[in-house]
């Protein structure tokens, strides 16, 4: 059967097949493409090591008790109180190793592709 | 023996031995959940006053960058457990073993007052280190097995998170100061 041609069963296939193609346009897509998330919790990075393409904005959030920051060459969260959030964008390639400053053991790095 | 294992032990003993009060309440593994809760605010805000005191009298930046550290991160963990209890509509209950901490705390702050300096600074950096270790155990090993509101659970899970956080930092002063 050829999608698009006429008929209820004609239409009933062309929505699966269109939801279906929906569904792997979803997972097919990298998930790093339109943004990433990078959680602080328990004093760790996670993940740890993320890798996202050029343009892509990263949401930082922290969801400890305490402040922290994601602070790398040239990207600094600033001060993130529990469950605040902070966007950055990564315009060009490179990799970014990251830290937070008040506690300086808490390490990560973003590679931007 | 060392200053640090001089100021563990003292504080140990202090935690183990209380000062007032009745036997039960003396043992952090027998108070109720809002004794803990009470033990761990105050154990949080005499760590904040250390600090403050470490912001008087030290010229030291690492000193001063970890004091500053600390009053944000226990003001940051008290006030969670206070949304916590005003939520629950609970008021913390004082206790033997909360009245041991600050007993042992007010000795302490008169001792170090009196110094200044580097020795000051070993003396902070010790007492810091030994006071997390000591907490950390108590934390760990008495109040999270112990407490039975599972909010107030979670958040002692997150509190030690930090206070060990904290006791690594400590190491890492106690090691870049030097004996």
């Amino acid at each position: 059967m050829t999608p698009g041609t006429s008929g209820a069963g004609s239409a009933v296939w062309s929505r699966r097949h269109f939801l279906s193609l929906l569904a792997m346009a979803a997972f097919v897509r990298p998930a790093n493409a339109e943004g990433a998330v990078v959680e602080i919790h328990q004093f760790k990075f996670v993940p740890a090591e993320i890798e996202v393409a050029v343009g892509s904005t990263v949401t930082f959030t922290n969801l400890d008790l305490v402040p922290h920051t994601a602070t790398g060459d040239g990207f600094d969260t600033g001060t993130l109180k529990k469950g605040e959030s902070k966007e950055i964008t990564f315009s060009e390639a490179g990799d970014f190793p990251y830290l937070c400053t008040l506690h300086r053991h808490m390490k990560g790095r973003l590679r931007v592709r | 023996m060392s200053r640090t294992l001089l100021a563990s032990l003292a504080l140990a003993a202090t935690l183990a031995a209380g000062c007032a009060g009745t036997a039960t309440a003396q043992d952090p593994a027998k108070l109720n959940d809002l004794e803990i809760a009470h033990a761990a605010y105050v154990a949080g805000d005499i760590d904040v006053r250390n600090a403050h005191l470490a912001l008087a009298l030290s010229d030291d930046p690492e000193v001063r960058k970890f004091a500053e550290l600390m009053i944000s991160d226990h003001e940051a963990v008290n006030q969670a457990a206070l949304d916590l209890l005003k939520k629950l509509k609970a008021e913390p209950q004082d206790n033997a073993f909360s009245q041991a901490l600050l007993k042992g705390a007010r000795d302490n702050w008169t001792k170090m007052a009196q110094l200044s300096g580097k020795e000051f600074d070993k003396s902070y950096a010790a007492n810091e280190l030994a006071y997390h270790q000591t907490v950390n155990k108590v934390v760990g090993d008495a109040f999270i097995p112990n407490v039975e509101n599972g909010e107030l659970k979670t958040l002692l899970g997150s509190a030690l998170a930090t206070f060990q956080a904290h006791e690594k930092h400590a190491e890492q002063m106690v090691a870049d100061i030097g004996s």
